[in-house]
């Protein structure tokens, strides 16, 4: 294998370290092709070229004396995502394109002092299912400043997942949140009061927590779930069951447990066993129209976005659940999950 | 250093099991994906090590040996089986996750750091299988090819085990001054002696003393050896090296594995290997490697593994077979064939005194002698460390049955001569020792099975009343139960032919009877 042929200045250093080990590079290809025959030069050499040359440029400018060690690392990513496809046929190429552009760049402080470790999780993290990559790149980017170390990067990674919609990682979130930089905390979160304290304190406290748009408890705070045929999950006007902690939806045969806070929400696999001993209950509880003192509680009103809005435009409510912090309903007419932040 | 495609390990468990429904969102998760991490195995959560040594397996097989053949079968079902040849050879094609014999005993040596002898052909793979054991506990390449031990006719003891200081031996006053440089491979987790039966005697005296005892000693110095695992190998164990190998030293070898030939189908896995100039033993996976705590920790686990009385009843039905010489002694505990072998008689002579038993039914005419404490020691703690590798929380019979015949290869020798072999369908077992190992167990195992022992067992039944202790015990049941064991002893015997499992109940009945007589004894003088 040949290097790849120079384009700038600043990849300069990407071909000194690559050229020193030239004989150890080329082994590690020929070993990767052993093990997956499609791995393609062309490809791992666009890859060098794209991704791992501007990165190598802003760890140069930040610790030089850490570039081969970024590049060895990044050497070996390539060549995992050049041998499996992803590099360059993966709907989210643009999205590791910008990772390693844009955001790592960014972070080419952190990576520098562990590329090893950082490389991988972080190119794992942009492939995540059910993660707005996009969005997640945006706010690590918007926080780089703040991050030195390896672990506050990692850390980071998590807190940025949750806040862009993998919802199930709140309670790893709110853990990590103690070991940001309270500049990084307030840059995500964009509090109106810009205590990075009370805003914790806040986001612990309620599930339904908006620092930068607060909700009124009597709000709908989502509507979530589709038809299958327009990029949903559900192929019938789902139900909704609760065992007290947990929400779990049905959908014609298939189940699963619902996890959704102000930030995002998503839904796991869930078997039919787990659900046999919840029963389904089909009305709204007796005074919860007063809870939200509605007007008209056969066809009761919560806000939502600002407006007042029928429960009953969807349809007669079909189920209906509630945990310690969230009601939840479901209509004959839709095929979403109404999810009501419960009065604090 | 990141090392993944070559190094590339299963992703999925290596032996995936029905587990309940149990949800649990890990945030490593987030990090995980299609690009691996090299330190993961430091930074994660420690893997499984049953679950690590199986990922050790798969990477050997899939990677590192060419041509793996599945010879330990597992089913899970009937399996399709196919007749072909002459002969009607038969061919099974395993239902369940079956292995490479070649590659897990040497594994299971290394996780129970015993010792492994790989017998073949020259070129076959023996010593570079044995350096990959090296490299799995930790050592650099380098470092595990330069401990490696190369016997040749002109090896020492000070070649194998070191060197007294030359300023020492000037100055010193007693061989207690005499300090040794001790050689490096001695302190190591994995051994290797690489054609052994070259090494001359006396140098196997030295070798056997380390084997054996765990320690070197050298002018009156001694080197204290931490527990090693042994790989071994031969061209020829049939004494076709330069030297014999003495006994004691063969019999310190656990297990026997043979490199079995290369299938030429996989030529073009070879041809590329050449091309690219790639060596396995290069590229382990960190994943994959054992720290000295691991070693320690997974035979510890091994160890744990409860063997069901169930299996334990067949195992000891299938021991008690083969030491029986009924014309060997004139006393009970001396008709054995070690009491022939002791007093050098005559083998041809030995078996013609064998009248009126079926030579063709009892197992124990086709062997020459019987399993010794080593041997079964040996043999529990291989069918643990198969069950361990399965990941089964006991030992199943089917674990016991698949090891058995590498640990008792070259531990009990078959008879040639005897009816057996000279049945056509048996010749092959001539020279096939596992597969005729393997067929003595299913026979006995199937007679084990037509006397129903699992649910008749009159003598297990008075060794279960003795187990539960003799305290409190009173002179009325004592001499309740030698009524009891003299009844039984009386049944046994009556008309009926001297087999090896008979012959083991009754001196188990003589020792019950021995110990409830001076249990009596005491209770009346008190």
């Amino acid at each position: 294998m040949n290097a790849p042929h120079a384009q700038s200045a600043s990849e300069n250093a990407l071909h000194a370290a690559l050229r020193d080990r030239r004989d150890y590079f080329n082994a590690r290809f020929e070993s990767a092709r052993h093990a997956a025959p499609r791995l393609n030069s062309e490809a791992l050499f666009d890859f060098i070229r794209l991704a791992l040359a501007p990165l190598i440029a802003a760890v140069e400018l930040q610790l030089p004396e850490r570039v081969p060690a970024v590049v060895d690392a990044g050497f070996e990513v390539g060549l995992s995502l050049v041998s499996v496809g992803i590099w360059p046929s993966s709907p989210r190429l643009a999205l590791l394109k910008r990772a390693y552009t844009s955001t790592f760049c960014a972070l080419s402080q952190a990576i520098a002092a562990d590329p090893q470790r950082l490389l991988p999780r972080l190119s794992n993290a942009v492939l995540t299912p059910g993660l707005n990559a996009e969005l997640w790149l945006a706010c690590m980017e918007g926080i780089a400043g703040a991050l030195t170390t390896s672990a506050q990067v990692l850390d980071a990674g998590i807190v940025c997942a949750w806040r862009c919609g993998l919802a199930h990682y709140r309670v790893a979130a709110l853990t990590r949140i103690e070991q940001l930089p309270g500049a990084a905390l307030l840059a995500l979160f964009a509090p109106k009061d810009g205590d990075a304290c009370a805003l914790k304190a806040a986001l612990r406290a309620q599930r339904w927590h908006r620092a930068d748009a607060p909700l009124q408890s009597n709000q709908i705070a989502a509507r979530i779930g589709a038809f299958v045929g327009l990029g949903g999950l559900f192929s019938a006007p789902p139900t909704v069951r609760s065992d007290g902690a947990d929400l779990y939806v049905s959908s014609g045969v298939a189940h699963w447990l619902l996890i959704a806070d102000s930030y995002g929400m998503s839904l796991h696999g869930a078997l039919p066993e787990e659900l046999d001993a919840i029963q389904l209950q089909t009305m709204l509880p007796q005074g919860f129209g007063k809870v939200f003192r509605w007007q008209n509680p056969r066809a009761p009103v919560v806000g939502m976005a600002g407006q007042l809005t029928e429960l009953s435009r969807w349809g007669a409510i079909t189920s209906f659940a509630c945990t310690a912090d969230t009601y939840a309903i479901t209509h004959a007419r839709s095929y979403a999950v109404t999810l009501i932040a419960k009065p604090g | 250093m990141f090392k993944q495609l070559f190094q590339r390990l299963s992703v999925a468990p290596t032996l995936p099991k029905t587990q309940a429904a149990a949800r649990k969102f890990d945030v490593a998760d987030f990090y995980r994906g299609p690009v691996p991490e090299a330190d993961s195995a430091q930074t994660d959560a420690a893997m499984a090590l049953d679950e690590k040594l199986r990922q050790a397996y798969f990477w050997i097989v899939n990677t590192a040996i060419l041509s793996p053949h599945y010879d330990v079968e597992y089913l899970s079902e009937p399996p399709p089986q196919f007749l072909v040849g002459d002969k009607k050879s038969r061919l099974t094609l395993p239902t369940a996750q079956s292995y490479s014999s070649y590659v897990l005993l040497p594994l299971l040596s290394f996780a129970t750091q015993r010792k492994c002898l790989f017998v073949g052909g020259p070129g076959r793979g023996k010593t570079a299988s044995a350096i990959l054991m090296g490299v799995l506990a930790g050592y650099p390449v380098r470092e595990v090819k330069r401990a490696m031990q190369h016997g040749h006719p002109q090896m020492t003891i000070a070649d194998l085990l070191g060197n007294p200081l030359p300023a020492d031996l000037m100055r010193a006053e007693s061989t207690q001054d005499i300090r040794i440089s001790w050689r490096r491979w001695l302190s190591m987790r994995v051994k290797i002696i690489d054609e052994y039966n070259r090494i001359p005697t006396r140098t196997q005296s030295a070798l056997l003393t380390l084997m054996g005892d765990g320690y070197a000693e050298l002018m009156d110095q001694i080197f204290e050896s931490p527990a090693s695992a042994w790989f071994l190998t031969a061209n020829d164990d049939q004494g076709g090296g330069t030297y014999q190998v003495i006994d004691a030293l063969r019999d310190r070898i656990d297990v026997i594995v043979q490199a079995l030939p290369f299938n030429p189908r996989f030529l073009d896995q070879l041809l590329m290997r050449i091309e690219e100039n790639l060596q396995p033993e290069q590229a382990v996976p960190a994943q994959i490697v054992f720290t000295e705590a691991e070693l320690d920790q997974m035979q510890a686990q091994v160890r744990e593994l409860a063997i069901p009385v169930p299996v334990r009843r067949r195992l000891e039905f299938f021991a008690s077979q083969f030491e029986l010489a009924e014309a060997a002694g004139e006393q009970f505990e001396y008709k054995g064939k070690d009491t022939a072998r002791l007093a050098g008689t005559d083998w041809a002579w030995l078996t013609a005194q064998d009248t009126g038993r079926d030579r063709m039914k009892d197992l124990g005419c086709q062997t020459k002698n019987g399993l010794s404490v080593r041997n079964l020691m040996t043999l529990l703690i291989y069918a643990k460390a198969m069950a361990f590798f399965r990941g089964q929380s006991a030992v199943a019979l089917e674990d016991l049955r698949q090891v058995l015949p590498f640990v008792l290869n070259d531990k009990l020798k078959p008879d040639l001569d005897a009816p057996f072999f000279a049945v056509p369908n048996n010749a092959m077992y001539k020279s096939d020792r596992i597969g005729w190992l393997r067929q003595l167990f299913d026979a006995s195992c199937a007679e084990y099975d037509r006397l129903d022992l699992d649910r008749t067992d009159p003598v297990g039944v008075l060794a279960a009343q003795f187990a539960q202790g003799l305290e409190g015990l009173t002179e009325k049941d004592a001499a309740r139960r030698l009524t009891d064991i003299e009844r039984l002893v009386a049944q046994l015997t009556q008309g009926r032919k001297l087999y090896g499992p008979l012959h083991d109940d009754l001196m188990l009945l003589k020792y019950l009877h021995q110990r409830y007589r001076n249990y009596l004894l005491w209770v009346r003088q008190q």
